[in-house]
């Protein structure tokens, strides 16, 4: 725009110059000619004056005209008698110009030339013609417009100096006023300094308000969402998890081979029906949440405890370690019944548990201190029992280091494919997880129910990352991913570490692979845990920029325990959000459920990104998913109806 | 009162004739025109015009020495001689006609400029008449001895001795009866304008000298 404003200025002042040029050269010439023809005519009467006096002797009047002739500035001087004779004449060549001819031709001058009546007495004798020099008109025409031209011209450059000056004073408010406008439109919220020019920065005050209206709008949805996330999640009365929560929480921890180990303590509070017609509804309610607030104090001691209500009766207690579930048991029992309502033998409780568990389902577990709570009902003391040892052949951390160094080094790697699908049934792309072959202790490929020993992230993921092999794992994914889709075109994606975000060149690496892969790299997508946007913002902000750059699309999984950690990839500019599986599951047939999930869409959608959602395991969930929004959906539940794949 | 252009085609053709030179722009006076001026010079302009558009409707249809008498008579009688000096408070002033009659005195160029432009008003020729700057020596005993004058000649055919209009000697007299004068040098209204007939009121030449000055206030007192 500043050219095309260049462009204009410059034409118009060119414009400006040659038409005020033209018209001082015209006056100019007018002018002249003006002065030629009086000159002309008063020349000619004093010739005539002169000539008059001589009383008709034509030799003087000759030698008079002759004199004045010589010595004055004359082209052509002609006497003409009355009856049409020429009785003498003066002529003189024109003094060459030098003007160019082109100017001359341009500016005719034409002055007409002075005449005179000569007379002997009464007697009218002839008529006098003189004509002056005339090409001193266009040399002093030409030097006065050659001088105004090169005046003009310096005054022009002087303007067109002044107004670049100008304008680019004006282009960096305006150039930032743009940007604003352009951050908005791609989700980014900035306030913009406001500029000294009246006009803009009343435009910049708006937009600057209309950024914080927007902004605050999102931040009180952010609040609501947290707010139904805590009532789909918690129970009213007591503020613990839900079973399904808690139960998920256990699955968690249970599958994740890094923890040592858990433990699991189970609280009934005995005859509730019965208290409850004793006490009544209310009192009740108070008596479970004192029950409660002992779980509770648990979890604000013990990082990584969790608690939760199970039933109207039974209460659960996770424990991040092992070895400290007997004593808990304990003293938790003797809190409980150091109640006054329990010592006044009101109410009672029961307490059991296991210990050490690695490996097991959630459900084996709940089962295991299922029946040491019946034990310890049975017996009115507290009960742990001791887990058998879940992974069959769990190997020494440096066994696995060595086994996962030697799959890669060897290539003894693949990838798995899950479908990831659009409303539409067709595919978004293919999760892509690193499969690693173990061999068995001889070196040989397994057989067996276990197949060629390939096996999933989940059992060796926490041990690569205690062995620091996240970077190198990660981009084993990356360039089989990237090879696949060259083969067959088909969009995948694959997941990244935090461990490999904050390993230093990891990012760059990805670049450069990516790099030399680039139309494969349009079809690729990359995800990361959405914890990770607590450790390295920074970090995640350039990856996500040099990557999308290169067409690569990148996303958050397992998203949407918090609505305001959803809330800051918009300034990491993501494209989407896969949420995970506990905050999908059940909302089919659960209210809270469908509500919080509904609410985590409209703000994903609200900050410009697709929501996904992940570990669809039930078909009405994923039509459930549909109804709330979701762009897209993943897990066992999901089919391509697309028939290439 | 109609203009002389709207006359009869006979007498128009008359007047050409008589001209000689049909190049000419038709010559006539607006008396609406002149009216209007004498009524801005004040009540004794007015007063002079009845007697001298009576005079010119009168000339317009008759010989050019009959118009010669008259026109002469009638200024030589209306206006009396005086100085710019006295007259305008002035060194030189050259009045127009309507100016001179209403002032009823002038001096000798007032006398030529009104003369001039009524015999043209009437219809004769411009060619024919030239204003003539002459010295003139003045009776015996009057000092100085002689002063620069200006006399309107009548020329019947280029270079003929010309008929005098003149206020120092009342009647039309040829040029060899004038011993007293001397011509030093005559123009007239074609002659200093020759090849620039177009030139308009609004040309900056046009203003710059004081002949040309007087003869376009006179046109603008509807002797056109």
């Amino acid at each position: 725009m500043t050219r095309r404003i260049m462009l204009l200025l410059a034409a118009v002042l060119l414009a400006a110059l040659l038409g005020s040029l033209w018209i001082h050269t015209l006056a100019a010439r007018d002018a002249l000619q003006t002065q030629l023809e009086l000159r002309n005519q008063d020349a000619a009467t004093a010739l005539a004056l002169s000539l008059s006096q001589q009383d008709g002797d034509l030799a003087a009047m000759e030698t008079v005209a002759a004199a004045q002739f010589d010595l004055g500035h004359y082209r052509r001087l002609v006497f003409i008698q009355l009856d049409g004779k020429k009785i003498f004449e003066r002529q003189h060549a024109l003094n060459p110009p030098t003007a160019p001819q082109w100017f001359i031709q341009a500016l005719p001058v034409q002055a007409p030339p002075g005449r005179a009546t000569v007379m002997q007495a009464w007697r009218e004798l002839g008529v006098l013609q003189v004509e002056s020099q005339s090409s001193w008109v266009h040399d002093t025409l030409w030097a006065a417009c050659s001088r105004t031209a090169a005046l003009l011209l310096a005054l022009a450059v002087l303007a067109l100096g002044l107004s670049v000056a100008l304008l680019r004073g004006w282009q960096r408010p305006l150039a930032s006023t743009v940007a604003q406008a352009q951050a908005i439109e791609s989700g980014r919220f900035v306030i913009a300094e406001e500029p000294a020019m009246p006009e803009l920065r009343h435009l910049t005050r708006s937009m600057n308000s209309m950024v914080r209206r927007l902004r605050q709008l999102f931040d009180s949805q952010a609040e609501q969402v947290a707010t139904l996330q805590r009532q789909a999640q918690t129970d009213g009365v007591t503020g613990l998890l839900l079973r399904r929560q808690f139960v998920g929480r256990l699955a968690d921890r249970l599958a994740n081979p890094d923890v040592p180990g858990s433990g699991l303590l189970l609280v009934r509070l005995l005859r509730l029906d019965t208290v409850n017609e004793r006490l009544g509804f209310a009192a009740t309610d108070r008596l479970l949440a004192a029950t409660a607030d002992v779980l509770s104090a648990y979890v604000q001691r013990v990082p990584g405890a969790v608690a939760g209500r199970l039933n109207g009766s039974d209460f659960g207690l996770l424990l991040p370690v092992t070895g400290v579930s007997t004593e808990t048991a304990h003293s938790l029992a003797a809190a409980l019944n150091a109640s006054p309502l329990a010592t006044a033998g009101a109410v009672s409780y029961a307490v059991g548990g296991v210990e050490g568990l690695l490996g097991q389902s959630a459900s084996a577990a709940l089962a295991a201190a299922d029946l040491a709570l019946a034990r310890g009902e049975a017996s009115q003391c507290a009960v742990v029992e001791a887990a058998g040892v879940a992974a069959a052949d769990m190997v020494g951390a440096r066994s696995w280091r060595l086994q996962i160094t030697a799959a890669l080094d060897e290539g003894r790697v693949r990838l798995g494919e899950f479908p990831v699908i659009d409303r539409a049934g067709q595919l978004i792309h293919l999760e892509c997880p690193l499969r690693v072959q173990f061999l068995a202790a001889d070196g040989t490929v397994p057989e067996g129910a276990g197949g060629d020993g390939y096996r999933p992230a989940r059992e060796w993921l926490a041990l690569a990352m205690r062995s620091r092999l996240m970077p190198r794992v990660d981009l084993a994914a990356l360039d089989l991913a990237l090879k696949a889709i060259n083969i067959d075109g088909v969009p995948r994606c694959v997941h990244v570490a935090q461990d490999s975000l904050d390993a230093p060149g990891f990012v760059s690496d990805v670049v450069s692979r990516l790099s030399l892969a680039q139309s494969a790299a349009r079809q690729l997508s990359i995800e990361w845990v959405e914890t990770a946007n607590n450790a390295s913002p920074t970090v995640l902000r350039e990856a996500a920029n040099a990557w999308r750059t290169l067409g690569v699309k990148v996303g958050v999984e397992h998203a949407g325990a918090s609505a305001q950690t959803l809330t800051q990839w918009h300034s990491t500019r993501v494209d989407f959000i896969k949420v995970d599986a506990r905050h999908v599951q059940g909302a089919a047939s659960d209210n809270a459920m469908r509500g919080y999930a509904a609410s985590l869409v409209s703000l994903v959608h609200g900050l410009g990104l697709k929501a996904i959602a992940e570990g669809i395991n039930d078909p009405a969930d994923l039509d459930a998913a549909w109804d709330l929004g979701f762009d897209g959906a993943t897990g066992p539940a999901v089919r391509v109806t697309d028939s290439e794949r | 009162m109609p203009r002389l252009g709207l006359w009869p085609p006979i007498a128009l053709q008359v007047t050409v004739a008589l001209l000689g030179a049909a190049a000419l722009p038709a010559l006539a006076w607006d008396a609406a025109v002149m009216q209007s001026a004498a009524r801005k010079l004040g009540p004794a302009a007015v007063a002079a015009l009845p007697p001298l558009q009576a005079l010119l409707g009168r000339m317009e249809a008759a010989d050019d020495r009959e118009r010669l008498q008259a026109v002469n008579r009638f200024f030589n009688q209306r206006i009396a001689f005086a100085t710019d000096q006295s007259v305008w408070d002035q060194e030189d002033y050259w009045a127009s006609p309507l100016e001179a009659l209403a002032k009823g005195q002038g001096d000798c160029e007032d006398y030529a400029i009104a003369k001039y432009a009524s015999l043209l008003a009437v219809g004769v020729a411009p060619a024919r008449l030239r204003l003539v700057y002459v010295r003139a020596r003045m009776p015996a005993g009057t000092v100085p001895a002689s002063q620069a004058h200006m006399v309107l000649a009548y020329h019947a055919n280029p270079g003929d001795e010309p008929l005098i209009l003149d206020n120092l000697v009342p009647e039309v007299l040829p040029a060899s009866a004038r011993p007293d004068l001397t011509p030093l040098f005559s123009f007239s209204a074609d002659g200093l304008w020759h090849g620039t007939g177009s030139v308009s009121a609004g040309d900056p030449l046009a203003r710059v000298t004081r002949w040309r000055e007087v003869w376009n206030k006179t046109r603008a007192e509807g002797f056109l």
